[in-house]
C-alpha cells in the first residue's frame, strides 16, 4: 500500500475524531433544548423541527439528550485510556528499568490483575462501591491499566541493550535522561496505537456497565444507559434506541479506524503484531 | 507455580473490596433474621459474626472458609452461595463454550478465504463485514437479534429457558465481536505464513497450493488461534453478563446482576471467585497447549 | 504426529456439543394437552403460604385455597369453608366443607385447618397479628375460634392468602400439599413453576390441563414474549406497551384496583423529618400528568390509601393538589434558598434526597423518574436508585424516600393496611410515622363492628397522616392483564389474589 494513502487515510480519520471529540465538547451549547428538561405535555413525540430526533417517555428532548450524551460517553472513556496509559506506561518503565524485586512484585500484580476478566471485574466492583460513573470509570481503570504496564515493559527491555543506549550511557547520560530522550522517545509508538484502539474499547466498557444500570444514575444523558432506558418501549417509540446506538456505533467505528489508521502510519506491517492485542 | 500467589492475590482483592464497601453485613444479616436494627442489636452482630476483628483476621477466616469450598450464605435467599452458583455456572460455561465453537467454525474457513482471495471480493467483503460487527457493541447486536429472530420472524424464543435452541440467539450476541476479531487476525496469520520461505519453496516444488494450506499453513497458524483463545476466555465471561440479561439466560451473569441490586455481596464475591479460577485455569490450560503446538519454546524453555 | 494433533480439535469441538446437548435438552414440541402459560415479573423463592408473601403466590397459581374468598364485590364468601357465622364478639364458628383433599391425598378435616391456621400463626407475624386467634377447637366439622379481642373483620382476613390452607404435616418450601385446583409437578425458586391438574379436586374436573408460571424478570421481555406467543397471559404488561394487544388477537382486562402507589417518607432522615420538605414533595406531586401521560392512563390519581369505589376512599379527604409554586414557596418559608445550580440550601446543606424504588412493578421505576423530574423543579436534588428489591432498605430504616406499592384492601377492609401502616410500630410503618391519636383510632377501628362506625375511622386515620404529610400518595393503578383471545375466564379479580380455577380454558 502506498504511504500517501495510509496518510491521507490517518488525516481523514483524524479529522473525523476531532470532529467528534469538539461535537461533544460544544455539544451542550449547541443543543436546541434542555436534555435534562422533562416535559410531560411532550412525551414519546416523534422527529420535528423542535426536537429533531423526537422525545423520549418524559418529554425530554432525545436529540439535545444524544448530543450531551457524547460529553459523557466520549470524554470519560479518553480520560479512562489517558489515566491506564499514564499509569500503566510509568509502572511498566518503571519495573522494567528498576529491574529486581521491584520488578517482580509489579509483574506479580500485573498478573494478578490480569486474573480478572476485565468486565467480571468492572461488575464486581461497581456492584460492590455502588453505581455510578465515577465508579464505572474507576473500575474500568483499576482493570485496564496491566496490558500498558506489560506493553511499555517488555518496550524497555527490548531496547535497553541495543546499541545506541549503551552509546548514550557511555556518553555519561544518568538512568532519567536515558529514560526519557532515549527509551522513551522509541518504546511510544505501540503504546500510543494500543491507546487510540483502546478508546472504542473504553466506550463499549462505559456503555456497557450504563447498559447494566452499573453507570451513570438517571436522569443524566449517556449512550448505554439511554439505550437500557429505550429497551423497554422500542417497539414504539424506536428512535429511542436507534438515536444513541447509531451514535455509539458511529464513534466507536471512528476511533477504531483512527486507531487502525495510526497503526498503520507508525508500523507498516506488523501482522504478528496485531496478534497479541485482547479481541 | 506461579498460580498460588495469583489465586492468593485474587482473594485478597476480591475480600478487600467487599471489605471497603459501604454496605454493613451485620446489618443485613439482622434484617435477613428479622431482629430491630439498634445500636446494640448492631454491635452485638458485629461481635458475633467478627466484623469486630481486624481485616487480616477476618481475611484469614474466609479465606479458610473458601479453601473448603463454603463460600457463605445469600443475603437474599438464605442458601449457600456454592450451592446457587452451581446452579447457574453450567450455563454460563456452556454458553462461553457455544461462543467458541461458533467462533472457531466460523472465523477459521472465512480468515483462510480472506487471505487466500487478498484484494479480492470475498477478502474485501470480509473485511468491511468484519471491521463493522467487530464494532457493534453486544448489547446492541442483541436487541437488534432478538427484534428480528425472535418477535418478528418467530424463529427463535424470546425467553432462553436454558434450552439449546434457545441458546442460538445468545451465542451468536456473544460469538459476533469475537468472530470478527478472530476472521482479521487469523487472516493476518495465514498472510504471514504463506508469505514464508517453505511456502515459496513448496510451490516452487510444484506441491499443489490446496495441499500446503491444509498441510502447513493452517497447522501453523493454529498457534495464533491458541493465543487468542486464551485471551479470549476473559472477554467471554465477562461478556455473559449482558448477553444473559438480554436473553434472560438463566446463568452466572444473570445471577450475579440480581445478586448486585439486592447488595447480596456473597454471591457477588462467589461469582468473582469462580470467573478467576476459570480464567486462570484455562489460561494455564493455553500455555500448556501452546508448547505442545510449539515445539520452539518447548525447546528453549528445555535449555533453559 | 502433527497430524494426530490436528484431529484432536474436532473431535474436542465434536464431545463438548454433545455434552451442552445432553445439558440441555431441546425445546418440547408442541403438545395436545391444554396448558395455559402465565407470565409475571414476579420471582418467589417458596411455595409456603407462611413464608412472608408467598401464599399470594401459591394461591395465584391455583396450588391453595383458603376458608373465605372475596366475590367480585369484595365480600367475604365461603370457599373451603361451607359457612361461617359470628357467634359473640369474640367468637366465630366455621363449618369446613367436606370431601375436600389434599394433592397428598390425605382428606381435609376440620383438625387439619386447625393445624394449618396454628402453623401459620407460628410462622408468620402478620397472620398472627391478623388473625388475632387465641384458640380453636375442633368439633366435628366445626371450627369454634376464640379471637384475643373483638375481630368484625376475622372473615376477611381468612380470605388472605396466608390463611391458605395447606397439609401442615410433611412440608418445605419447595414441597407444599394445597388443595387447589393444580398440584405442582414442577417448582424451580425464583423462577418458574409448572403445574398440573389436580384430578381429586374436590369442586370437580378443571378444563386445563397444565398452567405454568413463567418468571421473566425484564418486563420488555416479557412484553415480547406475549407478543410472541411464547406465553399466553400476563397481568404485568408496563402500561406504555399496552398498545401494542389493543388488536384483534389478544383481549385487554381492567379493573380498578386497591393498588396505591405512594412515596414512603423516612421521617428518622434529617431532611425528611422536616415537614416543610415532605409538604414541598406532596405538593410537587403532579399525579394528574403521572397517570395520565407518563403511564398511559393505566392509573388514578389517589388522595389516599383507597380508590373511589370504596366508602372510605380519598374523595373523603382533604389534600393539597399539585401546586409547584406553593412547593417553592414551602420551601423558601422553611429557609431553602436556591443556588446557582438550582439546588436549593439551609445552611449550607443542599436539598438533596435519594428515592429509591424497585423493578417487579413495572411502572415504579417510570413513575420514580417523572418525580425526580417534578422535584427538580421544586429545587431538590434528587438521586433515583432503581433497585431489584428495597426490602432490605425499608427494614434497616436507611432511606430518605422510597416509591412503594401495596393493594390496600386485598380483604375488602381498610383495618389491615392502616393498622400495618399508619400505626406505631406497624409491620409496614417502615418511615416511623407515629401519632398518638390516630393510634387510638385505629384500636377503635380494630374493636368496632358498625360499618359505618368503620368507613369513619379509617377516613380519620388517613387524614390525620395526610394533615402530617407522613406519605406521599400517588395513583391507584388499575389491574389490567391482557389475554390472547383463546384464554376463557382466567380471573382478574380486583384483589390481585386469585389465580386460574375449574373454568378457566384455552381454546384451539
Amino acid at each position: 500500500m502506498a504511504r500517501d494513502k495510509v496518510r491521507t487515510r490517518f488525516l481523514v480519520f483524524s479529522a473525523l475524531s476531532v470532529a467528534i471529540f469538539a461535537g461533544a465538547l460544544l455539544g451542550p451549547f449547541i443543543v436546541p433544548n434542555d436534555p435534562l428538561k422533562a416535559d410531560f405535555q411532550m412525551v414519546n413525540q416523534p422527529p420535528s423541527a423542535r426536537f429533531p430526533f423526537g422525545t423520549d417517555k418524559l418529554g425530554r428532548c432525545l436529540f439535545s439528550r444524544v448530543v450531551c450524551g457524547a460529553r459523557v460517553t466520549i470524554f470519560s472513556s479518553l480520560a479512562l485510556v489517558g489515566v491506564i496509559f499514564v499509569f500503566g506506561t510509568a509502572v511498566g518503565v518503571a519495573s522494567s528499568y528498576a529491574g529486581g524485586r521491584f520488578d517482580t512484585v509489579c509483574m506479580r500484580v500485573t498478573d494478578i490483575v490480569l486474573a480478572f476478566p476485565d468486565m467480571v471485574l468492572a461488575i464486581a466492583v461497581a456492584g460492590f462501591l455502588g453505581g455510578g460513573l465515577t465508579n464505572a470509570i474507576i473500575t474500568l481503570a483499576c482493570v485496564s491499566w496491566t496490558k500498558y504496564a506489560r506493553l511499555a515493559r517488555s518496550q524497555v527491555l527490548a531496547l535497553r541493550d541495543q546499541a545506541f543506549i549503551e552509546a548514550a550511557r557511555l556518553a555519561g547520560n544518568t538512568g532519567p535522561q536515558i529514560i526519557f530522550r532515549h527509551i522513551m522517545p522509541n518504546a511510544m509508538g505501540p503504546l500510543i496505537v494500543t491507546a487510540a484502539l483502546d478508546i472504542g474499547v473504553m466506550m463499549i466498557g462505559v456503555a456497557g456497565l450504563s447498559f447494566l444500570g452499573l453507570g451513570v444514575r438517571p436522569p443524566t444523558p449517556e449512550w448505554g444507559a439511554m439505550l437500557n432506558e429505550g429497551r423497554t418501549y422500542f417497539q414504539q417509540y424506536p428512535g429511542t434506541i436507534f438515536f444513541p446506538g447509531v451514535a455509539i456505533f458511529i464513534s466507536i467505528m471512528v476511533f477504531n479506524l483512527f486507531g487502525d489508521s495510526l497503526r498503520d502510519l507508525l508500523a507498516p506491517r506488523q501482522p504478528g503484531e496485531t496478534a497479541k492485542e485482547m479481541p | 507455580m506461579q498460580l498460588i500467589p495469583i489465586l492468593i492475590g485474587i482473594t485478597v482483592i476480591n475480600f478487600g473490596i467487599m471489605y471497603l464497601s459501604p454496605s454493613d453485613p451485620a446489618e443485613r444479616q439482622l434484617v435477613l433474621r428479622g431482629i430491630m436494627v439498634s445500636p446494640e442489636t448492631l454491635e452485638a452482630m458485629r461481635a458475633d459474626m467478627g466484623l469486630d476483628r481486624p481485616f487480616w483476621v477476618q481475611y484469614g477466616r474466609w479465606s479458610l472458609n473458601l479453601l473448603k469450598g463454603d463460600l457463605g450464605v445469600s443475603f437474599a435467599s438464605g442458601r449457600p452461595v456454592m450451592l446457587e452458583i452451581w446452579e447457574c455456572l453450567p450455563y454460563t460455561v456452556s454458553l462461553a463454550l457455544a461462543a467458541v465453537i461458533m467462533t472457531m467454525v466460523v472465523s477459521i474457513p472465512l480468515g483462510l478465504l480472506a487471505a487466500v482471495r487478498q484484494n479480492g471480493v470475498w477478502d474485501y467483503l470480509i473485511r468491511v463485514a468484519t471491521f463493522v460487527g467487530g464494532t457493534m457493541p453486544g448489547f446492541l447486536v442483541g436487541l437488534l437479534l432478538i427484534y428480528v429472530f425472535a418477535l418478528r420472524l418467530r424463529w427463535q424464543p424470546v425467553i432462553s429457558d436454558g434450552s439449546l435452541r434457545s441458546m442460538i440467539l445468545p451465542t451468536i450476541t456473544l460469538a459476533l465481536a469475537m468472530t470478527c476479531k478472530y476472521i482479521r487476525q487469523i487472516r493476518a496469520a495465514i498472510l504471514e505464513e504463506l508469505d514464508k520461505e517453505y511456502v515459496w519453496g513448496a510451490r516452487a516444488r510444484g506441491v499443489k497450493e490446496r495441499y500446503v494450506i491444509y498441510r502447513n499453513v493452517l497447522k501453523n497458524s493454529m498457534l495464533t488461534i491458541v493465543t487468542l483463545l486464551g485471551l479470549s476466555v476473559g472477554y467471554l465471561l465477562g461478556g455473559t453478563a449482558i448477553v444473559e440479561i438480554i436473553f434472560t439466560w438463566p446463568g452466572m451473569g444473570k445471577r450475579v446482576m440480581e445478586a448486585i441490586n439486592m447488595r447480596d455481596y456473597p454471591v457477588v464475591q462467589g461469582y468473582v471467585i469462580w470467573m478467576a479460577i476459570i480464567f486462570v485455569s484455562v489460561n494455564l490450560l493455553t500455555d500448556l497447549s501452546y508448547r505442545l503446538l510449539n515445539p520452539r519454546i518447548r525447546l528453549s524453555d528445555e535449555v533453559a | 504426529m502433527i497430524s494426530v494433533r490436528s484431529r484432536w480439535l474436532p473431535s474436542l469441538i465434536a464431545a463438548l456439543s454433545l455434552a451442552a446437548m445432553a445439558i440441555f435438552p431441546a425445546g418440547l414440541e408442541a403438545d395436545p394437552v391444554k396448558e395455559l402459560k402465565y407470565g409475571s415479573t414476579f420471582e418467589y423463592a417458596s411455595l409456603d403460604p407462611a413464608d412472608d408473601f408467598s401464599g399470594w403466590f401459591s394461591m395465584g397459581i391455583g396450588l391453595v385455597e383458603s376458608l373465605v374468598k372475596l366475590d367480585d364485590q369484595m365480600r367475604p364468601t365461603p370457599w373451603l369453608a361451607e359457612s361461617f357465622e359470628n357467634v359473640d364478639p369474640t367468637t366465630w364458628k366455621v363449618t369446613v366443607r367436606e370431601n375436600v383433599t389434599f394433592h397428598n391425598g390425605q382428606p381435609m378435616t376440620a383438625q387439619s385447618v386447625k393445624d394449618s391456621l396454628e402453623r401459620v400463626i407460628s410462622l408468620n407475624d402478620r397472620a398472627k397479628g391478623g388473625l388475632l386467634i387465641e384458640s380453636i377447637t375442633v368439633d366435628g366439622r366445626v371450627l369454634t375460634i376464640k379471637t384475643t379481642q373483638p375481630h368484625p373483620t376475622f372473615p376477611n382476613v381468612l380470605c388472605d392468602p396466608f390463611s391458605s390452607i395447606i397439609f401442615a404435616g410433611d412440608l418445605s418450601p419447595l414441597k407444599v400439599y394445597g388443595t387447589g385446583v393444580f398440584k405442582v409437578d414442577k417448582f424451580t425458586p425464583k423462577g418458574n413453576a409448572n403445574m398440573v391438574r389436580f384430578d381429586e379436586y374436590w369442586g370437580g374436573r378443571a378444563k386445563l390441563d397444565k398452567f405454568d408460571y413463567v418468571y421473566v424478570a425484564d418486563s420488555g421481555t416479557l412484553t415480547m414474549a406475549l407478543q410472541s406467543g411464547e406465553i399466553d397471559a400476563s397481568g404485568d404488561i408496563p402500561g406504555p406497551s399496552r398498545d401494542l394487544f389493543k388488536n384483534a388477537d389478544y383481549i385487554i382486562d381492567s379493573v380498578p384496583s386497591s393498588r396505591v402507589m405512594f412515596l414512603f417518607y423516612n421521617l428518622k432522615s434529617p431532611l425528611l423529618a422536616d415537614d416543610a420538605v415532605r409538604r414541598a414533595i406532596n405538593l410537587s406531586l403532579d399525579k394528574a400528568t403521572f397517570c395520565q401521560v407518563i403511564l398511559n392512563g393505566s392509573c388514578v390519581p389517589a388522595t389516599g390509601l383507597f380508590p373511589d369505589y370504596l366508602p372510605y376512599s380519598g374523595s373523603r379527604l382533604k389534600a393539597e393538589g399539585y401546586d409547584l409554586e406553593a412547593a417553592k414557596a414551602a420551601l423558601e418559608a422553611a429557609g431553602y434558598k436556591a443556588g446557582s445550580d438550582g439546588v436549593r440550601a439551609k445552611d449550607g446543606k443542599r436539598l438533596s434526597i435519594t428515592i429509591s424504588t424497585y423493578t417487579s412493578r413495572v411502572e415504579l421505576p417510570l413513575l420514580a423518574e417523572a418525580v425526580q423530574a417534578r422535584l427538580q423543579e421544586a429545587g431538590f436534588e434528587v438521586k433515583l436508585d432503581i433497585m431489584e428489591s428495597v426490602e432490605d432498605r425499608l427494614q434497616a430504616g436507611n432511606f430518605d424516600a422510597i416509591i412503594y406499592s401495596y393493594v390496600t384492601t386485598p380483604l375488602g377492609d381498610p383495618q389491615s393496611i392502616l393498622e400495618n401502616l399508619m400505626r406505631t410500630g406497624g409491620a409496614y410503618n417502615f418511615g416511623k410515622y407515629s401519632d398518638p391519636g390516630s393510634d387510638e383510632l385505629i384500636d377503635k377501628l380494630k374493636v368496632e363492628f358498625d360499618q359505618n362506625q368503620r368507613y369513619e375511622l379509617a377516613v380519620s386515620v388517613q387524614q390525620k397522616a395526610l394533615d402530617k404529610n407522613a406519605f406521599g400518595f400517588i395513583g391507584h393503578l388499575n389491574r389490567t392483564q391482557i389475554t390472547k383471545k383463546n384464554v376463557v375466564k382466567l380471573s382478574n379479580h380486583p384483589s390481585d389474589m386469585y389465580g386460574p380455577d375449574m373454568d378457566t380454558d384455552i381454546t384451539q
